[in-house]
């Protein structure tokens, strides 16, 4: 009877409609899954945690379905011939879940199968971190379609299932955590209610993943929703139906102490994906286990750039790439010896696949005599524009030419480059390669303290 | 449905047993409420194999004596066998549920099911086995004449069409106990020709009880009639006595029709002939 269910019900249109609007989620918009490591369609661990996010609608759309489907009996006014029926009621109501449950199963992959087709082909690295928080998606849809019928048998009304919807649609954005903690509404709901939630940030790299007790106490919370929905549909009696609460209460009181209290025990670093992996032969070049596709492309240009750098006492003799994403004031921790490189940087990336200045990768990586900027990414003010053009000019310093380290030469990095470069590098070029050699030795110890004033030092020899 | 069909079918032990009661259902002093109203007040039945028809006039309780024999309802008095089990034990009941068809007044139906899958559920609801479920329903659609339609969605039939559906869902396990209330509604002339004679083959194995207000179908088709009037049984007897009730002075078009209004009249003389 399940096959007819499969084609009668409104399971079917219910798959396919989640798989549209996941899709339209994911591809129409730029949103916020265009950031560079961490995008849906790169990584496994990326893409189970975007289709996560698409749960912002997809979740309260199965909840409001299961309920327009809970209302079919009485639709139909079938339900006096029914109960004269001889098959227990909750075999009855087995086939109508469980075509349900096929639906929602099967729409939620499709969309994962979608991303994965993507993600086979830009992934090199492969575990199984991502499986869990699949499963918990799918577990939060069958919660959600069988809570929706049994409250709609229960409320037969043919506003319940869009209340529903409507109802879950505004608990599901209210409970979006802020990147700080708390709900975006100034964090008036706690994180581990806010968890309670299927919704997940996408993430912002692909270092970390959705920490184990996250996926536990929410698997365990929306499996008690699921066995209270089909409660609720099954029930012949009044008492039964009433205690069909207690295995949602259950979930909520088991989920609650494992849920993770703080924005940062809700991730775990993923050690597979940041596990170093290092080109043959020295000097060191490594990269991290998930992004090891690029180290082929990277080992040239970085040998070369720290070739360069060897001129220069104490620059960093070996390249690594660095699993803390750019902070958005100051900077990320340095380890001396090291050129840390981040490839969710653009001028990294653009400069990896540039084809048509090659050496615009071995700049990047000399700039600033191998230190890292000293701003974080939301600053963007003068002494950022300053010590721009001072990373400039170490990098012609060394390559012997000034030549732009972002863009491909676009009007706007031109004149940033003539404004402040330009005249700095001039007076820069002329001196004894001796000085020359000091000067740049000066700027990176002052680059690595950011004791700032590494402009000045290139043009003057003293900082201001 | 042709009445000359030979049907052959395997038997279970189930329906060869010999049975441990004399009628399938059998009330005595039944009382059973519509909501507060006590609608069926003190009827006594025993009803075995054949058409036996329920007549009376609206609100007299037929459809509630129906939904009761249908154990859709609980007595609130009195006693009711059906099949020689007493109603009330849940075991009892399923057993007893697998064995009677019914089709309610207002018949309801999933839109969306084709009339073939739309019997196939209820069969399968009825605990028709697997294997059986594909020839019974086959069975029951062709009896009742809609096999040209078998496979177009419920929501295309037109109404006569609609409650034969109903009618070969009623039918679609066997049932020792068949309840049909008000099944020719909506049924053309032809179709409730065919009707009456499916009603006489099905009454020779089975305890048919079909609440009616067309009166001729009763003369037609029923081995035996009850008139009830206000909860209460007025009348029981064969079409031909119910006839011997009326004179030329009651009101009616047939001799039946006169019969009826005189019953009705002498029970009730204050509501005269209506």
């Amino acid at each position: 009877m399940i096959r007819t269910e499969l084609r009668r019900s409104a399971a079917p249109w219910a798959a396919v409609l989640i798989v549209g609007i996941a899709a339209v989620l994911l591809f129409a918009f730029s949103g916020p899954w265009w950031k560079g490591g961490g995008a849906w369609n790169r990584e496994w661990t990326g893409l189970a945690r975007w289709e996560r996010n698409t749960l912002m609608l997809v979740w309260p759309f199965a909840i409001g379905v299961g309920a327009l489907q809970g209302l079919r009996d009485h639709r139909s006014g079938m339900a006096e011939l029914l109960t004269t029926t001889s098959r227990p009621r909750w075999r009855r109501a087995a086939q109508t879940a469980g075509a349900m449950a096929i639906a929602m199963t099967a729409g939620y992959l499709v969309i994962f199968a979608i991303g994965a087709v993507q993600v086979a082909g830009n992934a090199t690295y492969f575990h199984w971190g991502w499986a869990p928080i699949l499963l918990v998606g799918v577990l939060s849809l069958i919660g959600a379609a069988w809570l929706g019928m049994g409250i709609a048998r229960l409320a037969p009304s043919v506003l319940t299932p869009p209340l529903l919807a409507v109802t879950a649609l505004a608990v599901a954005v209210v409970t979006q955590v802020s990147p700080v903690g708390g709900s975006l509404l100034s964090g008036s709901v706690p994180d581990r209610i806010a968890w309670l939630s299927p919704v997940q940030d996408g993430p912002d790299d692909a270092f970390t993943s959705v920490a184990g007790r996250m996926n536990l106490g929410q698997g365990l919370w929306f499996l008690g929703m699921a066995v209270t929905g089909f409660v609720l549909l099954a029930a012949t009696r009044a008492a039964t139906k009433l205690l069909a609460v207690v295995p949602l209460l259950a979930g909520a009181a088991v989920a609650l102490p494992l849920l993770p209290a703080t924005v940062a025990q809700a991730q775990e670093v993923d050690q597979g994906a940041v596990a170093l992996v290092c080109a043959d032969g020295l000097p060191r070049v490594c990269v991290t286990n998930v992004h090891q596709e690029f180290l082929g492309a990277l080992v040239q240009p970085a040998r070369e750039a720290l070739a360069l750098l060897g001129k220069v006492p104490g620059a960093p003799t070996s390249v690594e790439e660095v699993t803390t994403g750019e902070p958005f004031y100051g900077r990320r921790p340095v380890v001396a010896g090291v050129v840390q490189i981040d490839f969710d940087d653009f001028d990294l990336a653009s400069g990896l696949r540039s084809t048509t200045d090659p050496d615009r990768l071995r700049r990047y990586l000399v700039a600033g005599a191998g230190t890292p900027t000293c701003y974080g990414r939301v600053e963007m003010d003068e002494n950022y524009e300053r010590e721009r053009a001072a990373r400039a000019v170490s990098a012609a310093g060394l390559t012997g030419e000034l030549r732009p380290l972002s863009g491909s030469g676009s009007a706007y990095f031109r004149n940033e480059l003539e404004t402040l470069a330009r005249p700095a590098w001039e007076s820069f070029r002329v001196l004894p390669a001796a000085e020359q050699i000091a000067r740049l030795s000066a700027m990176r110890v002052a680059a690595e303290t950011c004791r700032g004033g590494t402009l000045e030092i290139l043009t003057n020899g003293v900082a201001r | 449905m042709k009445g000359d069909e030979q049907v052959i079918r395997a038997v279970n032990a189930a329906e060869v047993a010999p049975t441990t009661y004399a009628w399938e259902i059998r009330a005595e002093g039944l009382r059973v409420k519509a909501g507060r109203r006590m609608a069926v007040d003190g009827v006594d039945l025993s009803l075995g194999a054949g058409v036996h028809g329920l007549l009376g006039p609206n609100g007299a309780g037929k459809t509630t004596l129906i939904r009761a024999l249908a154990t859709v309802l609980r007595p609130a008095g009195g006693e009711l066998e059906l099949l020689g089990a007493s109603v009330g034990g849940r075991t009892e009941q399923r057993r007893l549920r697998r064995q009677i068809g019914y089709l309610p007044q207002d018949f309801g139906f999933y839109k969306r099911f084709t009339v073939r899958e739309f019997i196939e559920y209820m069969a399968w609801l009825k605990e028709v086995s697997k294997k059986d479920i594909p020839a019974a329903v086959q069975r029951a659609i062709e009896r009742i004449g809609l096999a040209d339609r078998a496979d177009d969605r419920m929501k295309t039939l037109s109404g006569g069409m609609i409650r034969r559906a109903g009618i070969a869902q009623a039918i679609v396990n066997d049932p020792r106990i068949l309840l049909l209330d008000e099944p020719a509604a909506g049924l053309d002339p032809a179709q409730r020709l065919r009707f009456r004679e499916l009603l006489r083959e099905l009454g020779s194995d089975t305890c048919v009880v079909v609440s009616t207000h067309l009166v001729e179908d009763v003369a037609m088709a029923c081995t035996d009639v009850m008139l009830i009037d206000e909860g209460k049984p007025v009348f029981r007897g064969t079409p031909s006595e119910l006839e011997a009730a009326g004179g030329a002075g009651d009101a009616g078009d047939s001799p039946i029709e006169r019969g009826y209004t005189a019953l009705l009249a002498r029970h009730q003389p204050d509501r005269g002939s209506r």
